[in-house]
């Protein structure tokens, strides 16, 4: 393909000087051949002349037996040099007289060869009867060089190869010319096909030159890549539209999804709601119709309480599920302590798992990074998700937390692996592929004996998605227990992490005692309650008043700020400002900034109803010291307000900070 | 031919030493006289045209004998040689060659003047014999016989002398 074109001309040129070189090499063969052979007949006819003559004019000096007379008449052979030697013999064939030339280098021969023609190669001789009056009455012999003719043979033969040679050369000039402008269309052809097989480019078309067949060939060539062209682009459009088809369907097929996963959702969370709102509202219900015992009241209302912690769950759950689906969450990238996180999750769940009699065992293994980059907050919500379905789903025996540093295999990058194993009740094998869905719970049974939404693992597993790692299951059986793990990637090349090795902690108790002993000490003080909800004024009232306090109540932030203001100006200042962020006429954002820019150096802790990530940093921002989230627990409640009243007592705290 | 034979060798047994020689050359101008035939043409063919070649010699009958048996069974431009003794030259008109023995001079210009323009060879052996009008004669030179010829005479006669035969001649005389 590449070497077509030189190849084509020079084959055109071949051929043309082949066919005329073959041609004129047999003409100049054959005219050589003639032309030999003509001068060879001359040469034998000019020699049986020579013959006939001399036998003719040798008679009278035979028959009158005058030897001098035939010695001169033979001498005019001179005339021909190319006569080597004569003889004349008696019809008895004895040498009458001879002849011979200055070439000859042999005497004439003693007896007459046989009568005719005799051809050596560089000879002719020839014997010729010596005849009288029908009798004959001698022999002449004559011999002739052929040299003459050879010399004359060998010139023909250099004239007409050097003719040949010429030919040759006028019709390579002359092809050469004509072939170039044969080819050089084709070649053009050639090139342009080739040029499209290489670019593609079908938009091309070749320029028509003159020329039957060539101009033929292009046009032909023309109405070829018309076509590709064409074909081409129907492909293209073709593909083009099967593309759009298959992304509508997609789109399609996701849209119909979205709106069935958005309504089975609906209707999860409905239920989800519902069933602990049946409890809640028949229960209290019941406690409201009929005067009870003190002790079977209790009991109902503890009924109460666990189905509104319940419900509590299910609706952190939802919101946390919804942010995630929604992918609103945003992920932090900070340096944080895994070993740290972990204890302080294992602090956390203690209580619950000594409650169940459970051992809840912490270890870290091996060598480990001091620090990570990842999100604390979010791997924080996935270690306590894992260790309170442990605790959760196990009755008996312990449940497990592992910390080791994964190396890197086969080319992976190391990571730490969380593993949380219990002795609980396991889950069936044909369960293990749902358990990390939505509202998939083993059973739905379970919800109701062990509680949670059971968004719990589809939570986890969504945020260590979004983490960079994974959570799996690795080995589960009903009543052999469960054993969960979380991967979390570094965040970091592990060049950059400081390696310690941790020796494995015990598992540590925290003093539950002490959190529960401090609230029972009684407290004084005035504490200003911005609230714009009469039930939630009345609720923290009565739980303020009970542990000692005095409690003032304003309904909105403007109302709050002016009680604050009076209550310094009278020299009694509030020792606590519990203050609702959403409130009507002044927020409790706008509220605190104010109270701040007048110089109030009172704490200040939030109350909001807002579970979303960064609302702590918001109301700090605003100028609070703290945050409590709705609804308002009441131990946790007591407890803020005994450690601000302590510190109000025992030392003087700066504003704002 | 045997009887030939026979005699010739009884007639050559009689010769003397001299004879011998005489005899020799006798035998030679026969076989010229048959050999010049050979090289002369003829006028074109005449009424009543002989069946032989006749060669005459006049006056001298044992040379005619000696021709006879030289050219006994040869032809000559396809006729038979045939060897005539002539007594008178009249005779010699009916003859192609005539030789005509040694005579003197008026002798042998009255044969010769008999012969007229008739196309017949005339052959001498005598000095004069040219010069009284004959065409071929006989000489000796350097001891051996040749031959010369007056072309002026054959012309007469209207026969063509080759020029082969001139060639070998000794000498030619009425060339012009």
């Amino acid at each position: 393909m590449t070497s077509s074109g030189p190849s084509l001309r020079r084959r055109l040129v071949a051929v043309t000087l082949g066919s005329s070189g073959v041609a004129l090499l047999v003409a100049c063969a054959a005219f050589l051949v003639l032309d030999a052979l003509a001068d060879h007949r001359e040469a034998t006819r000019d020699l049986e002349t020579i013959a006939a003559i001399f036998a003719y004019g040798s008679a009278g000096s035979l028959e009158f037996d005058d030897r001098s007379g035939a010695t001169e008449v033979l001498a005019g052979m001179r005339a021909e040099p190319e006569i080597l030697r004569a003889g004349l013999y008696d019809r008895e064939g004895k040498l009458f007289a001879s002849y011979r030339g200055e070439r000859a280098g042999q005497d004439p021969w003693s007896l007459p060869p046989a009568d005719g023609l005799d051809f050596t190669a560089a000879t002719v001789r020839i014997t010729q009867a010596v005849e009288l009056d029908g009798e004959r009455v001698g022999s002449f012999v004559v011999e002739k060089s052929l040299q003459a003719l050879y010399a004359g043979v060998a010139v023909d033969t250099a004239v007409v190869l050097g003719v040949l040679l010429l030919c040759c050369a006028l019709v390579f000039a002359v092809g050469s010319r004509l072939v170039r402008g044969v080819t050089a269309p084709i070649l053009e052809l050639a090139g342009l096909a080739r040029e499209i097989t290489t670019t593609q480019d079908y938009a091309r078309r070749a320029t028509v030159p003159e020329g039957e067949e060539i101009g033929v060939l292009a046009l032909t060539l023309n109405a070829m890549l018309d076509r590709i062209e064409r074909d081409t682009d129907l492909r293209a459009q073709r593909e083009q539209l099967k593309q759009i088809n298959a992304a509508l369907e997609r789109e399609k097929d996701r849209a119909l999804d979205a709106a069935r996963a958005k309504s089975e959702f609906l209707a999860n969370m409905s239920h989800e709601i519902r069933t602990p709102m049946t409890s809640i509202l028949g229960y209290i219900d019941v406690i409201r119709s009929e005067s009870l015992p003190r002790d079977e009241m209790n009991g109902l209302l503890e009924v109460v309480q666990r189905n509104g912690h319940h419900l509590l769950a299910v609706i952190n759950d939802i919101l946390d599920l919804s942010k995630l689906e929604a992918g609103r969450v945003q992920i932090e990238h900070v340096w944080c302590s895994p070993q740290a996180l972990l204890a302080e999750a294992g602090q956390l769940m203690e209580v619950r798992a000594s409650t169940k009699g459970l051992a809840l065992e912490i270890e870290c293994r091996g060598l480990l990074p001091r620090q990570i980059r990842s999100d604390p907050t979010r791997l924080r919500q996935i270690l306590l998700n894992l260790l309170s379905n442990a605790v959760k789903f196990t009755s008996s025996g312990r449940v497990r937390a592992e910390l080791r540093l994964r190396q890197g295999v086969d080319g992976s990058a190391p990571g730490l692996t969380f593993q949380i194993s219990d002795t609980g009740i396991g889950i069936p094998t044909d369960k293990h592929e749902s358990i990390f869905e939505a509202f998939s719970q083993a059973d739905s049974s379970m919800t109701r004996r062990f509680g949670g939404s059971g968004l719990g693992l589809s939570i986890s597993a969504r945020l260590a998605g979004l983490l960079g790692g994974t959570l799996t299951l690795v080995r589960s059986q009903p009543g052999e227990g469960t054993t969960v793990e979380l991967r979390v990637p570094l965040g970091a090349e592990l060049t950059e992490l400081e390696i310690s090795e941790t020796p494995s902690e015990p598992s540590r108790r925290i003093d539950s005692t002490s959190a529960a002993a401090a609230v029972q000490e009684p407290l004084h003080g005035r504490v200003l309650l911005a609230e714009d909800s009469p039930d939630t004024q009345r609720l923290v009232r009565m739980v303020l008043q009970r542990a000692g306090l005095s409690v003032d109540i304003a309904e909105n932030g403007a109302l709050a700020c002016e009680l604050a203001r009076t209550a310094r100006d009278i020299g009694e200042p509030y020792s606590i400002i519990l203050m609702d962020m959403q409130m009507p006429v002044l927020d409790g954002y706008s509220a605190a900034r104010a109270l701040r820019d007048e110089g109030f150096t009172e704490p200040i802790i939030a109350f909001t109803a807002h579970a979303m990530s960064g609302e702590r940093e918001r109301c700090i921002a605003a100028g609070c010291d703290d945050y409590a989230s709705k609804p308002i627990d009441r131990v946790a409640l007591l407890r803020l307000v005994a450690s601000y009243s302590k510190n109000r007592d025992g030392s003087t705290r700066g504003a704002g900070s | 031919m045997l009887h030939a034979a026979v005699l010739l060798l009884a007639i050559c047994a009689q010769l003397t030493h001299a004879d011998d020689a005489r005899e020799r050359e006798q035998l030679i101008r026969g076989a010229l006289i048959y050999k010049f035939a050979k090289f002369v043409e003829w006028p074109a063919v005449q009424a009543g045209a002989p069946k032989t070649f006749a060669i005459g010699v006049l006056h001298d009958a044992a040379f005619a004998e000696l021709i006879q048996r030289k050219v006994d069974g040869l032809s000559v431009h396809g006729l038979a040689v045939e060897v005539r003794s002539l007594d008178a030259s009249s005779m010699a008109r009916e003859c192609r060659v005539v030789f005509i023995a040694p005579a003197p001079r008026a002798d042998i210009e009255a044969a010769l003047s008999a012969l007229g323009s008739s196309p017949v060879l005339t052959v001498g052996s005598q000095p004069d014999f040219l010069e009284a009008g004959g065409m071929i004669n006989f000489i000796v030179h350097e001891d051996t016989i040749r031959f010369v010829v007056n072309a002026a005479a054959s012309q007469r006669a209207g026969l063509a002398l080759d020029a082969r035969l001139l060639k070998a001649a000794h000498a030619v005389e009425g060339v012009k």
